[in-house]
């Protein structure tokens, strides 16, 4: 799940090396916490919270797979 | 291979092995844009819901492949066939839909729709004489309402 933001979140922004992705594991829940560059947070989030809403849409959709529930926290 | 197929086929496998699902994928390009079709098994969880899972990776495989491009292309994902027969079946309701309205002489609100579905719905209509078709509400809620001439 981890991978999978980073993944996504480096082809949206346009300094890929300043993103960073870290995990916060609960018992049935994993926190993402996003953190891009500064000039970048308006390319993960998009109009209206549109990107963002899709980065959490397929994040949620792997997490299933692993049995956790994901949540995604974009850091700004 | 152009630079935004390349970009998008790279992603396409990264996400696929970052998800750990098995599956073959076919990138093609053609004047429409780039179309990229999966096929495998368990590929249910990334159609998602009506189909929502699949709308929000073609919706970021479409920003990232044109991320600093002057032209823009569209990116098409289809995962086992989902969108293709969901076509069929929008495009088919489409046409019940205006045959009820021209034999009842009284509109019909659709089921809310995203733009490319609405898009289908309008194309389909766009030659009727009986009928005509127009968006109405914000989004999420927006939809078609089919009318009487």
């Amino acid at each position: 799940m981890k991978e999978l933001l980073e993944t996504l979140a480096k082809a949206l922004v346009d300094k890929p090396d300043e993103v960073e992705v870290s995990a916060v594991e609960g018992e049935k829940s994993v926190i993402l916490q996003l953190k891009v560059a500064p000039d970048d947070v308006g390319k993960v989030i998009g109009k209206q919270g549109r990107i963002a809403k899709a980065l959490r849409t397929i994040v949620k959709a792997s997490s299933v797979k692993e049995g956790k529930k994901a949540v995604v926290e974009i850091i700004d | 291979m152009s630079e935004k197929t390349q970009i998008i086929t790279k992603l396409v496998e990264d996400i696929i092995s970052a998800t750990d699902i098995d599956c073959d994928i076919s990138i093609e390009e053609d004047a429409d844009g780039i179309h990229v079709d999966l096929r495998g098994e368990e590929l249910g969880i990334l159609i998602g819901k009506d189909g929502n899972t699949l709308d929000s990776i073609e919706f970021i495989l479409g920003i990232a492949a044109n991320r600093g491009q002057e032209e823009r292309s569209k990116v098409f994902l289809d995962i086992e066939g989902y969108k293709s027969r969901k076509k069929e079946r929008i495009e088919e309701m489409s046409k019940q839909a205006a045959e009820k309205v021209e034999q009842t002489g009284e509109a019909m609100s659709l089921s809310p729709m995203n733009p490319y579905e609405r898009r289908l719905v309008h194309m389909v209509l766009k030659e009727s004489t009986a009928v005509i078709t127009e968006s109405i509400g914000e989004e999420p809620e927006r939809h078609i309402v089919i009318k009487p001439i």
